[in-house]
C-alpha cells in the first residue's frame, strides 16, 4: 500500500526536482516568461481537472475565474494597500465565493447543461470586465499593478523582482497547490467526487452523498485555485484587461488537462508543460498557433482520450503485465 | 417618431435576427437531441458561411441569389464532414469527448480562417443592401425583410419535413430511443449525415442572409453559437419547436433592449438568460427533463 503510494509520487516528485532545477537550463529572459506563463496555465489546468477530471462536468470558465482573482488581487492592493501576500489568498477567496454564486445555480445540472452555464458565466463576467469602467477601467485594463515585494523574515528574506524570483514564486504556489489538490482527491470527500460523475449522479444521492454540497465544494475549490493563478497572473504582468480572461483561455485549460490526462494530478501538469511550451514557441507563427491548440485536442480525443498520462500508463502496465506472465506464480 | 413606433420597428428588427437565431439553433438542438452529442463547432459554420459568401459573390462575382445557395450548399457539406471526421468517431463515448472534440473543432476552423483571410471584417454589399421598404408606420430594409421571410419560409419546412416524411420520422424515432430506432432497421449514421446536413444547411442559409448585414469576421462564429445555445437551453435541448419560438422571443428581447438600455447590455441578456433558466427551469420552455444523462 505504501510502496504503491511511493510509486505513484515518485513521477511527480522527480517533476518538480527537474522544475527546480530548469532555471539552471533556460537562463534567456524571454524562455523565463514563457516557463512563467506556461506555468499560470498549469494552475487553471489543475483546478479545472478538479471539476472536469473527477467529478466530470466539463468546466468551461476557468478563465473567468482568473479574471475574478487577477482584478480582486489589482484592486485590493491598489485601492486599500493590501500586500500581495494577503490579496493573493484573498483573490483566491473571492474568485471562491463566486464559485458559490455560479455553483449554485448549476447544482443540478449535468453534461451538456453544466458546461452551457459555465460558459455562460464567462461570458457575463467579460461583458462586466469590459463594461465596468469605474472599477475595471473597461477594455483600456489595469495598469501599474505593483509585484509582490519582498519575502520572508530577516536574512530569509528575498524580493520578487527578477524573473527568476517569480519563478521560484510560482513553483511554491504550485507545489502547495497540487499538494493540497493531491490531498482533497485521496480524501473521503475526492472519492466522493468520482461519485458525483454525471453517470452516477442519480446513484451518488442514492446511497446518501450529498451531491449538492459535494459539487458546491468542487466548485468552490476549483475557483479558488483558478483566483489564485489571476493574482499571480495580475503581480507578475503588472497589466490586466479583458482580453486575458477569455473563453479561448478556458478552453486552452481544458485542453491542457485532456492532452495530459483528465483525472489524475500528473496528467495536467505535463499537459500545460507540453501545450504550453510548444504553443509559446509557435508564437513565430503566431497565426497558427491556435490552430495546432485546436488540431492537438481533436487527435487527443480522438486517439488517446485518457491523455499522455493513460498512454503511459497503459505501457508500463502492459510491461509489467509480460513480466508477471513469464514468472510463474508464486501462490496458488 | 412616437414611442410606439419605435417598439414596433425594434420589434420587426427583432424578428429578423431572432429568425437568424432560430435558424442557427434549430441545427444545435437537432444534433443535441437525435446525437445526444452537443457540437461546440455549430457557430462555425455560420462564419464559414460568411466567407463562402466572400469567396463566391465577392472574388468569383456569382450572382448573389446563386451565391447564397452554393453558401448553403458547402456548409451543409462542412456540416457532413463534421461528423464523418470528427462526431462519429466519439459518438457512444462519454460525453466530455464529444464536447472537447467539437471545442477542438471550433479553435482549429476559426484560427485557420484568421490566418487565411485575417482579422479584417468583410463587410458585404448585396442587391438588396440600401433598399428600404416603408410600410406605413416602420420601414425594414429589403435585406432583412428578404432574411425574415426566407427564414421563416425555411424554418417552417424543416419542421414539416421532420413531423411529415418518412426520413424525419425515422429521426424523431432516433431521438426518442435511438436503440430501439437501431433495432428497428433505423440507420442511425444515415439520420446523423441528415442531421448534421440540414444543421450545416440551416446555419450556412443563417451566415448568407445576415452576413451582409453584420460583418463578417472570424471570431463571429463565438457570438452565433453563444446566441444559439440561449436559444436552445430557453426552448428546451432537441426541441425544434422549442427553439423557433426561443430564437424570436431571444431575438425580439434584445432589439427592445437596445431601444430603451444601452447597447451594451445585449449580448448581457442571452447568457443571463442561459443561466437563470437553467436555474429555474433546467428542462427549457418546451424540453423534458434535463437530468437525462446524455
Amino acid at each position: 500500500m505504501r510502496n504503491a503510494r511511493v510509486a505513484r509520487l515518485l513521477p511527480l516528485a522527480m517533476l518538480f526536482l527537474v522544475l527546480l532545477a530548469l532555471p539552471m537550463v533556460v537562463t534567456r529572459s524571454y524562455y523565463m516568461h514563457i516557463v512563467l506563463l506556461t506555468g499560470y496555465y498549469m494552475l487553471l489546468a489543475l483546478s479545472v481537472n478538479l471539476v472536469t477530471g473527477f467529478t466530470g462536468n466539463l468546466f468551461l470558465a476557468a478563465a473567468a475565474f482568473s479574471g475574478i482573482g487577477a482584478y480582486a488581487s489589482a484592486l485590493l492592493t491598489m485601492k486599500w494597500g493590501f500586500p500581495f501576500w494577503l490579496a493573493l489568498p484573498a483573490a483566491g477567496f473571492v474568485a471562491a465565493v463566486f464559485g458559490f454564486v455560479l455553483g449554485y445555480p448549476c447544482l443540478r445540472l449535468i453534461g451538456p447543461y453544466f458546461s452551457i452555464a459555465t460558459f455562460g458565466f464567462g461570458e457575463i463576467t467579460r461583458l462586466v470586465f469590459v463594461n465596468w469602467y469605474s472599477v475595471t477601467n473597461g477594455p483600456l485594463g489595469i495598469r501599474g499593478i505593483p509585484g509582490p515585494g519582498r519575502i520572508g523574515i530577516g536574512p530569509l528574506s528575498a524580493s520578487i523582482d527578477s524573473r527568476l524570483s517569480y519563478y521560484y514564486l510560482l513553483l511554491g504556489i504550485i507545489l502547495i497547490s497540487t499538494y493540497v489538490l493531491y490531498r482533497i482527491i485521496n480524501s473521503h470527500i475526492g472519492r466522493a467526487f468520482w461519485a458525483i460523475r454525471s453517470e452516477t449522479f442519480m446513484l451518488a444521492q442514492m446511497i446518501g452523498i450529498n451531491a449538492t454540497k459535494i459539487k458546491i465544494y468542487s466548485f468552490m475549490v476549483t475557483a479558488f485555485f483558478c483566483g489564485m493563478a489571476g493574482s499571480f497572473y495580475a503581480h507578475y504582468m503588472r497589466f490586466i484587461s479583458p482580453d486575458t480572461f477569455v473563453f479561448p483561455e478556458s478552453a486552452a485549460a481544458v485542453a491542457m488537462a485532456v492532452v495530459g490526462g483528465m483525472g489524475t494530478i500528473t496528467g495536467p501538469i505535463i499537459g500545460a508543460i507540453l501545450l504550453g511550451v510548444s504553443v509559446e514557441l509557435l508564437r513565430v507563427v503566431s497565426q497558427y498557433r491556435m490552430v495546432v491548440y485546436g488540431l492537438v485536442m481533436i487527435v487527443s480525443v480522438l486517439f488517446m482520450p485518457e491523455g499522455l498520462v493513460g498512454v503511459a500508463r497503459r505501457i508500463f502496465s502492459q510491461r509489467r503485465r509480460v513480466a508477471a506472465a513469464g514468472v510463474p506464480a508464486r501462490r496458488g | 417618431m412616437g414611442t410606439f413606433s419605435v417598439i414596433f420597428q425594434q420589434f420587426i428588427n427583432g424578428l429578423t435576427i431572432g429568425g437568424v437565431y432560430a435558424m442557427v439553433a434549430v441545427g444545435l438542438t437537432l444534433v443535441f437531441g437525435i446525437l445526444r452529442q452537443m457540437n461546440w463547432a455549430h457557430g462555425e459554420l455560420y462564419m464559414l458561411a460568411g466567407y463562402a459568401l466572400v469567396i463566391t459573390y465577392t472574388m468569383m462575382n456569382v450572382p448573389y441569389y446563386v451565391a447564397v445557395i452554393l453558401t448553403v450548399l458547402m456548409v451543409a457539406f462542412v456540416g457532413l464532414l463534421y461528423e464523418w471526421l470528427v462526431f462519429r468517431p466519439v459518438r457512444g463515448k462519454p460525453f466530455v469527448n464529444a464536447i472537447v472534440c467539437s471545442l477542438g473543432v471550433s479553435i482549429f476552423v476559426w484560427n485557420i480562417v484568421l490566418a487565411l483571410f485575417g482579422g479584417t471584417p468583410y463587410k458585404l454589399a448585396t442587391p438588396l443592401t440600401g433598399k428600404i421598404m416603408r410600410l406605413g408606420l416602420f420601414s425594414i430594409s429589403g435585406q432583412r425583410l428578404m432574411t425574415l421571410v426566407v427564414g421563416v419560409m425555411i424554418i417552417g419546412a424543416v419542421y414539416y419535413w421532420i413531423q411529415k416524411t418518412r426520413a424525419g420520422r425515422a429521426m424523431r424515432a432516433v431521438e426518442q430511443d435511438g436503440e430501439a430506432a437501431r433495432l428497428m432497421g433505423v440507420n442511425i449514421n444515415r439520420i446523423a449525415e441528415v442531421t448534421f446536413a440540414i444543421g450545416g444547411g440551416l446555419a450556412g442559409l443563417a451566415g448568407a442572409l445576415v452576413g451582409p448585414i453584420f460583418v463578417i469576421e472570424p471570431r463571429v462564429g463565438a457570438w452565433a453559437v453563444g446566441k444559439a445555445f440561449a436559444v436552445v437551453v430557453m426552448g428546451g435541448m432537441g426541441s425544434v419547436m422549442g427553439s423557433i419560438f426561443a430564437g424570436f422571443t431571444l431575438g425580439v428581447i434584445e432589439s427592445l433592449a437596445i431601444g430603451f438600455l444601452a447597447t451594451q447590455y445585449r449580448d448581457l441578456i442571452a447568457y443571463l438568460m442561459i443561466i437563470v433558466i437553467l436555474w429555474i427551469r433546467p428542462q427549457g420552455l418546451f424540453g423534458r427533463i434535463a437530468q437525462k444523462g446524455a
